[in-house]
């Protein structure tokens, strides 16, 4: 074997040099990522991501419920939240995609597939990646628009269908798939209990806020718990509580109280004679009411004076405000002339200036004014009340809307085909078209830019203002329009007729078409009456322009079954097709060729059926080696990992000149692309040699070729072995091999089960050596000790920091960075005495029983199968989990030692197997317990095939070379643990069936023996021999039906494993 | 040199091995009756295992229960045991007819053939002949030394003593730098004269050669003694015979870990494996002579101790359970200490303070002050 040591700190002849040397088995060990990074499921895995990089940008609103909560949110700001400081995250790529699987309650809108009904439904992962494409934002008809990145895709409707489609493919005037009926909240929020919102704010917001009306629950137990933790010159106070019967509410906070019991107090601040009730009743005044405030509210800015502005003409509403406001608050408003041309509506009172602003959260000033999340909690039927009360503050025209209001009338009602509103707040104008949209109400926008405008002779400033038009009978709204062309097969209405045959009909109205299909005069393509049906409508593409992005991350979230969410500015149907290959489960599929060109040089061909790389990645992923940071982080990792399918560009390059052939493919409809490629070893990067787009009959996937000079070895350390065992421990594999030879070696998909992805964690305190302590705290963003070692470690809080850090005799706020190396050492020693719990062991990926019993099986040929896996532990600080899989009989070697495969996180181990700790634990197994021969301190004898799996986030590896397994007693303990179960189960089957046979066939021996025992005999007696064996035969024929008989002890035991019946089985009877 | 002289062997042999061929004949004449009478037939082997072994309070040795297990032909798990036992027992036979004496090895290979229209051996591994050989011991109470079978010589002895086997006469102190080396059949060896005060066993050869070369046994007049690992039966018998014939004290010197306190617990109260012939091998008075914890501590030899293995603990305890040692306080202490050390000391380990460090101080100082473990 030619020496393994890191590519990084060597030039290019140096490595080609050196690659020279090695055999194409030790090229494949080393360069394992040629058929993926590290294995071949991961490379899959990797593949497929690398093929769908999508996500929206950091502005894009999306409707939310987090734990029954409703609200709309920028994406990114709810994606960074979660992603930030949560230690579950994985970085994949290089950390070019965080993604992160949610425990929590996080719900967005989808339409389900089949019945294209739009519900809330549960978020399973939320992703972030770098930005890597352009960003456009599509428009649509109505002004509704979404900012995408080139890969990102959203929906369409193909011949009757919803189809996604990439923002690459779109084109103006494509219809694209948004709600288009509202959707109804399932358990709507009917109160608001105002102590529990107000507890739920900063203390230091709530201060002097005191809950009135409480007799009921101070008891003298209940002050004796006050007094507990008051000082105790404060005691006094609780005789005020009990006086004027109240309490503060930031004293409610240390205390147990039941809510329910405060249900009939009231709220208010200190010195005010303002209270609010406790419990406040989501009704239709109260739906009004704040409807009124978005429209026409505002407040003081030192948050006492709460007061609506409303026109001269405006009387009525003037009163009509005043009821509710008695109605909801149970006080009266004062009514007071503004100027000429207003009325204000006014409150002086803090506690409802409180409570709009922070606990219902209307926003502060008229621009950054917003729809209260609380709104979207709120039944259809209230949503309305509030839609109407808003738009009777800001909409036209007025009078109209005022009666509606007044009257509980509808839109429908309305003379005004059109209601027009502004604001200046893109918030509230946001807001308002998911309100709409969640009415399932017809709406267009536009934006006017900030103007200098006469008004009644005076210049005024206009900023920058949003409008929205809302279409009073459906008829008038885009969306109650579909496609001609993608609905209609043909109709013998002649109304229809008519109107779709004018050339410029190329939409159709739902109503139409629901009252043509019921008179039967109309045929629909399919798939259009479930649209009908369904809760979605289309807009059509107005624009498609690229934007101007700054952030550094773009974002997604994956909704499971349903592969799609509302989201946009205006309500718009995104698709999550990151996740989707994934939840689609594409089983990964690899086809490996290797053609002899002559003894040293081989043509080798990969191809998988994953979903295809993008025709901008290909010459980045194939065309330059460690490019970026990797080329530098590598000298300090663990060897050649991490190199990629560039690597063996590389190594084809170096050694016989020829470029690299890639066809890729991403979807169906799509052309495969093909480019032909060197490396450009200066400048490491693609040189483009020709490029093409072919037309293939494969759905999509990647196919490269390589022309290398290398070895190829047979037998245990060759590549068909390695790509047999890699078979084995990725079940979900589908191997097709062709090896030089020509032999076609098909190693068939044993699972369909995807392996789990393995999570990435901390450094365990207790597993990190010196050396990376010291680097670590050169490379940390923390400011000071404290902060490195709770952020940079698993299991380490700030109490348990603080010990460590007191121990070494440091300070928390020491710098990281400029710790001296003894001071390091201190600190290093420190870590290692703490006590720390173990590290988390969910984040292991285990092969698991069944689906390795099941590749075995198919690898394997044998009579036998079992298989183990035990429950993850931690060495040093760090888990690992052990999986055993054993084989018995059939067509293996009774005669020799048994075969052990060896493998570490899926990957093959071939070399250097005595120096393992997986042959120790063997080795150091009694087999002879269960039936096969073994001499002490050796591999057992017999036909058994033992395959050891160790799954850890780092493998402990003899060396660099990464092939032997380091002696860690907890380690051996393990595997011989998992070793020794399927050796029981091996035994109970040996004995019960194997030794039956065996009997049998011993029993048919003792006429063989009995020559040898009457001539022994008689040689010692001087008997007569054949006297002997006449009496012995005699015997013999009366005892033989007795012989044969399975021992008592074994026949209840049951038989653990798969059995294969054997084909000699019918030979051996007697 | 060689004292030498020839005394009619021949007739020695013949005479000296009358007995036993009768005992096998014995045998065979009860299987063959079995067989002519219709009858399955079987052999009465003792069984030799802990569970029939108990340790006899009275004799402080090691003995064999009354328990055997009947070996038939006619059954599936016995007859081919049954077949070696009797083709063993041809061998044997065949040894005593002809006066002459093989090996363990060399039985194996005589008795290894395979059985006609089959692929089975008689015997496969020298492993199955052995056992064969020592149930034939069991079967007809005569050890397989008297039997002609003899196993390999393993140990040496050096000293003031002159002794005569198969009529050569053989000065244990004038055989150089390797010493006598023990047969494995000492039975018929004569002492002619013994000049010496003790007797030392050590477990170590590499000791021995120590000791021989510094001259120590013509220096403190005793007779050094070695093994390589476990005591042999020779040797056990020698050290028998030198205790009963001249009631020299014994003393053993081994490595402080379980496997040295298990070879001195062999040669004072036998093994479960030979429990059956402790009348002719234990020597309930020796006494063990170090390495003690003690010695570890006096000179100053903690620097170099030896980690205890998991194998080493799980034996200790064994050991430490058994029924001969349980009230042994002395011992109970060592294997206490040692646990608590969590580490053992070789012999070797005095080598520490100068190459001649334990024929020249330690065992001197022993000896002198008595410092022995019962």
């Amino acid at each position: 074997m030619a020496k393994k040591e890191n590519y990084g700190e060597k030039d290019a002849e140096e490595l080609s040099k050196e690659l020279k040397q090695v055999s194409v088995s030790a090229f494949f060990e080393r360069n394992r990522h040629l058929l993926g990074y590290d294995n071949l499921s991961k490379a899959l895995l990797t593949v497929v991501k690398e093929g769908v990089d999508n996500s929206l940008t950091y502005d894009m609103p999306v409707f939310v419920r987090k734990n029954g909560n409703v609200s709309i949110i920028k994406i990114g700001e709810l994606i960074d939240s979660y992603v930030e400081d949560n230690k579950d995250v994985v970085g994949l790529r290089e950390g070019n995609l965080e993604k992160l699987r949610l425990n929590e309650n996080l719900e967005v809108i989808s339409f389900d597939k089949n019945t294209l009904k739009l519900d809330f439904h549960q978020v399973s992962t939320v992703f972030r990646h770098k930005v890597n494409s352009k960003i456009y934002r599509v428009k649509l008809v109505s002004g509704r628009y979404i900012d995408l990145t080139a890969y990102h895709s959203i929906f369409t409707i193909k011949d009757g269908k919803v189809v996604s489609i990439s923002t690459s493919d779109l084109k103006e005037g494509m219809p694209i798939v948004v709600p288009r009926r509202g959707w109804e909240v399932s358990m709507p929020t009917l109160e608001i209990n105002l102590v529990e919102e107000i507890l739920r704010l900063d203390s230091s917001l709530t201060k002097n806020i005191n809950v009135h009306g409480i007799s009921n629950i101070l008891t003298d137990n209940f002050v004796n718990e006050i007094r507990s933790i008051l000082p105790k010159n404060k005691w006094y106070r609780t005789n005020d509580f009990r006086r004027f019967n109240y309490i503060p509410i930031n004293l409610l906070r240390e205390l147990k109280v039941d809510l329910n019991e405060l249900s009939k107090s009231k709220i208010s601040f200190s010195f005010s004679d303002y209270y609010l009730p406790a419990v406040i009743r989501l009704d239709h005044n109260f739906a009004e009411l704040l409807g009124l405030y978005i429209a026409e509210g505002s407040m003081l800015k030192t948050n006492t004076r709460l007061h609506f502005s409303l026109g001269y003409k405006e009387t009525s509403l003037v009163y009509y405000l005043y009821d509710l406001f008695e109605k909801v608050f149970g006080f009266s408003p004062s009514i007071k002339t503004a100027h000429r041309t207003a009325y204000n509506v006014i409150a002086n009172s803090k506690i409802l200036c409180f409570f709009f602003k922070y606990v219902l959260k209307v926003g502060d000033s008229a621009n950054k004014k917003r729809i209260p999340d609380i709104v979207f909690s709120l039944s259809k039927e209230l949503r309305y009340s509030f839609l109407i009360a808003y738009l009777t503050g800001d909409g036209h025209p007025t009078e109209e809307l005022f009666k509606v209001l007044k009257n509980n009338l509808t839109l429908k009602d309305m003379q005004t085909q059109k209601i027009t509103c502004a604001t200046a707040s893109f918030e509230l104008y946001n807001g308002l078209q998911y309100l709409l949209a969640s009415l399932g109400l017809g709406y267009s926008v536009g934006e006017n830019d900030p103007e200098k405008r006469m008004v009644k002779g005076i210049l005024a400033n206009f900023g920058k203002s949003y409008r929205i038009y809302i279409y009073t009978d459906n008829k008038n709204s885009a969306i109650n329009y579909l496609p001609v062309e993608d609905s209609i097969v043909s109709t013998t209405d002649s109304r229809l007729r008519y109107s779709i045959s004018r050339d410029n009909q190329i939409n159709v109205n739902i109503k139409t078409l629901n009252q043509t299909l019921a008179m039967e005069k109309l045929i629909l393509k399919e798939g259009v009456k479930t649209i009908l049906d369904g809760d979605l409508g289309v807009l059509r593409v107005s624009s498609i322009e690229e934007i101007n992005y700054e952030r550094e991350w773009v974002y997604d979230v994956s909704v499971p079954d349903c592969e799609n969410f509302v989201v946009g500015v205006g309500a718009i149907i995104g698709h999550n097709s990151l996740d989707a290959t994934e939840e689609a489960r594409i089983l990964p599929e690899v086809e490996v060729k290797i053609k002899t060109i002559s003894e040293t040089r081989f043509l080798i061909t990969i191809e998988d059926n994953g979903p295809g790389i993008p025709k901008e990645h290909l010459p980045r992923v194939f065309g330059s080696l460690l490019y970026g940071s990797k080329f530098h982080r590598l000298r300090q990792s663990r060897g050649i990992q991490g190199i990629g399918i560039s690597a063996a560009v590389l190594y084809s390059q170096l050694t016989t000149g020829k470029a690299v052939k890639v066809w890729s493919k991403t979807s169906k409809d799509k052309k495969t692309h093909f480019y032909e490629m060197h490396i450009d070893v200066h400048k490491n990067q693609a040189e483009v040699k020709k490029e093409e787009a072919l037309d293939t009959n494969k759905p999509h996937g990647v196919k490269i070729e390589i022309e290398i000079e290398a070895r190829y070895q047979k037998g245990k350390q060759g590549v068909d072995e390695y790509l047999r065992q890699t078979a084995i421990t990725n079940p979900h594999l589908q191997l097709n091999y062709t090896n030089p030879d020509n032999e076609k070696i098909v190693s068939k998909r044993a699972s369909n089960n995807l392996p789990k992805e393995s999570k990435e964690i901390k450094p365990h305190p207790h597993g990190t050596e010196l050396g990376v302590l010291i680097r670590m705290l050169k490379e940390t963003k923390s400011r000071n000790l404290q902060s490195f070692l709770t952020t940079e470690f698993c299991r380490i809080g700030s109490g348990t920091a603080q010990e460590i850090i007191t121990k070494a005799l440091l300070n928390v706020n020491d710098k990281p960075q400029v710790l001296m190396h003894d001071r390091a050492e201190k600190l290093y020693k420190s870590m290692q005495e703490a006590k720390v719990i173990a590290p988390p062991t969910d984040c292991l990926s285990p092969i698991g029983e069944n689906d390795f019993l099941k590749s075995v099986q198919t690898e394997i040929k044998a009579e036998f199968y079992t298989s183990i896996t035990r429950s993850p532990t931690v060495y040093r600080g760090y888990p690992f989990q052990i999986d055993c899989a054993l084989a018995y009989g059939g067509e293996l070697n009774p005669e020799e030692s048994i075969r052990v495969m060896r493998f570490a996180n899926r990957v093959p181990l071939l070399y250097q197997h005595s120096a393992c700790a997986t042959t120790e634990a063997i080795k150091e197994t009694n087999w002879r317990a269960y039936g096969l021969q073994q001499s002490s301190g050796n591999l057992p004898i017999g036909p058994v095939v033992l395959a050891v799996h160790i799954a850890s986030v780092w493998v402990p590896f003899t060396s660099e070379a990464k092939e032997a397994i380091a002696h860690y007693p907890e380690i051996i303990k393990e595997i011989k643990l998992a070793v020794q179960e399927c050796g029981r189960r091996l035994g109970i089957y040996i004995r019960k069936n194997v030794r039956a046979r065996e009997q049998k066939e011993k029993a048919s021996l003792f006429e063989k023996y009995i020559p040898e025992l009457a001539s022994s005999l008689s040689e010692i007696t001087k008997e007569n021999k054949t006297k002997l064996i006449e009496a012995l035969n005699k015997r013999l024929k009366k005892d033989l039906p007795l012989l044969i008989e399975i021992s008592e002890e074994d026949k209840d035991k049951k038989i653990e494993g798969v059995v294969v019946p054997n084909k000699n089985d019918k030979q051996t009877t007697l | 040199m060689f004292l030498t002289k020839t005394i009619n062997k021949q007739h020695y042999r013949k005479m000296a091995d009358k007995k036993p061929i009768e005992k096998i004949k014995e045998l065979g004449a009860s299987i063959s009756k079995q067989i002519l009478k219709g009858e399955n037939p079987g052999i009465d082997v003792p069984i030799r295992a802990l569970s029939n072994v108990f340790f006899d309070k009275k004799s402080r040795t090691l003995q064999l229960g009354d328990s055997s297990s009947k070996r038939s032909f006619f059954n599936i798990a016995h007859a081919k045991k049954f077949l070696q036992t009797v083709e063993v027992a041809k061998i044997e036979k065949d040894l005593l007819d002809n006066g002459k004496h093989a090996s363990l090895r060399d039985v194996f290979y005589m008795a290894k053939r395979t059985i006609p229209n089959t692929n089975v051996n008689l015997v496969d591994l020298q492993v199955e002949s052995d056992e064969i050989i020592q149930d034939l011991e069991l079967i007809s109470g005569l050890s397989r030394e008297q039997l002609h079978v003899n196993a390999n010589k393993m140990g040496s002895v050096a000293g003031n003593v002159v002794i005569e086997d198969r009529g050569d006469l053989i000065d244990w102190g004038k055989l150089g730098s390797g010493g006598w080396s023990i047969p494995s059949n000492v039975e018929e060896i004569k002492f002619k004269k013994v000049n010496a005060n003790f007797v030392l066993y050590m477990e170590k050869a590499a000791i021995f050669e120590r000791l021989l070369e510094d001259k120590f046994h013509e220096k403190h007049k005793g007779i050094i003694l070695s093994s390589q690992g476990q005591t042999t039966r020779g040797i056990r018998r020698l050290l028998q015979r030198l205790y009963e014939e001249f009631e020299l004290p014994i003393y053993v010197l081994a490595d402080l870990d379980p496997w040295g306190a298990y070879i001195y617990s062999v040669i004072k109260y036998g093994s479960i494996n030979l429990a059956f012939f402790s009348k002719k091998l234990t020597i309930p008075s020796v006494k063990y002579l170090g390495i003690t914890c003690n010695d570890v501590e006096k000179y100053d030899l903690k620097k170099h101790l030896i980690k205890l293995k998991d194998t080493d603990i799980k034996r200790m305890q064994q050991i430490a359970d058994y029924e001969w040692f349980k009230d042994n306080k002395a011992w109970q202490e060592e294997f206490k200490i040692m646990k608590k050390w969590g580490a053992k000391a070789e012999i070797q380990a005095l080598s520490a303070r100068g190459i001649s460090f334990i024929t020249d101080k330690y065992l001197p100082e022993k000896l002198k002050n008595k410092e022995f473990l019962e």
